[in-house]
């Protein structure tokens, strides 16, 4: 299938640093697609690059009939996609019911009943995001994604100092997500949740990006197994 | 055009009136009387800068884009606020110089 987003050919520099070559990145409808990388790999730059926040020095980003060179993550924003940050979205002055129903407001079909039960924030939704504990935090603003029915994620690092239980919702949220039709892209370092939550794996190393394809083809690529998932032959 | 929607934007509008009080009041001693000229282009410009860093900081750069908010309408709620402000204590200070 055709891949709803993607940016392709990415090169980037810092000073005399090129932490991007030709990178590339996509995702499909249906599918959730799992950037991995060492830690500097270049991972958020890419992603920061592919909703415009850093301009590349080469490269596109294509999300459905849009081509940009230079992307604003407004104007996608308006036709669907949504960006989960690593730091967070929420505005700590604001309720997450207050988040829910701006998010709301953009959506033809909003789904706010929905994104509080499946991201369990009942209990929270009354409370100011700076009295939020990191899980809840991350609920909310994946509730948020639910209750605006985009139908394209690129989370960063989502399952970053989560607990076990809160991973295990998230990625299960964000499968419920790909399943219902969302092109869903993550990254992070959860080897275990997220090799199972993957249906596509792209490997960045190099300052490039490598199609590795089902999470059982990654885990028998001999060169990713002995460089990133440090397991021996 | 995207708009904050009414909290959002309620909040854009404070931070932004606060914002130029604040550097009014600390710039008081440096142009007085307050009548409009290079200094209040300074002062907007401060405000601009200084709303949008702290939006930048907050994290709400990022959520207002989700809300598919550009950054030029994000910059239009800074400065206007304090557009307004700046024409209203220069017409009050006229009003007084008058009387």
């Amino acid at each position: 299938m055709k891949p709803m987003f993607a940016a392709e050919e990415i090169g980037k520099s810092f000073g005399t640093r090129t932490v991007l070559r030709t990178a590339g990145v996509w995702a499909t409808p249906g599918r959730v697609t799992v950037l991995l990388g060492r830690n500097g790999a270049g991972k958020s730059t890419l992603i920061k690059i592919a909703i415009g926040q850093l301009r590349a020095e080469h490269g596109v980003v294509i999300y459905k009939d849009m081509r940009e060179t230079r992307p604003r993550l407004a104007t996608m924003a308006r036709a669907g996609l949504y960006y989960l940050p690593e730091r967070g979205v929420l505005s700590r002055w604001f309720s997450v019911r207050t988040h829910l129903a701006a998010v709301a407001s953009m959506s033809r079909t909003p789904a706010t009943e929905q994104a509080v039960e499946a991201c369990r924030l009942q209990e929270i939704l009354d409370r100011p995001a700076s009295q939020l504990s990191g899980g809840e935090r991350r609920r909310a603003e994946l509730g948020l994604v639910v209750a605006r029915q985009s139908d394209c994620l690129l989370a960063d690092e989502p399952l970053m100092d989560l607990s076990p239980q809160n991973r295990v919702l998230i990625a299960e949220v964000l499968r419920n997500m790909a399943r219902q039709g969302a092109a869903v892209l993550v990254t992070g370092h959860e080897v275990d949740v997220l090799l199972d939550l993957a249906d596509d794996i792209v490997w960045m190393t190099a300052g490039t990006t490598h199609a590795l394809g089902s999470p059982d083809e990654a885990r028998a690529h001999d060169q990713f197994k002995r460089e990133y998932l440090g397991t021996r032959q | 055009m995207f708009l904050p929607g009414r909290a959002f934007g309620t909040a854009m509008v404070l931070r932004s009136l606060v914002l130029w009080a604040g550097i009014r009041a600390a710039s008081l001693g440096l142009a007085s009387p307050p009548t409009i000229g290079p200094h209040s282009v300074l002062v907007l410009f401060l405000v601009t800068l200084l709303a949008g860093h702290d939006t930048k900081i907050l994290g709400e750069r990022v959520l207002l884009g989700n809300l598919g908010v550009s950054p030029t309408v994000m910059r239009m709620f800074s400065l206007l606020p304090a557009i307004l402000a700046e024409g209203t204590l220069h017409v009050a200070f006229l009003q007084l110089a008058s009387t």
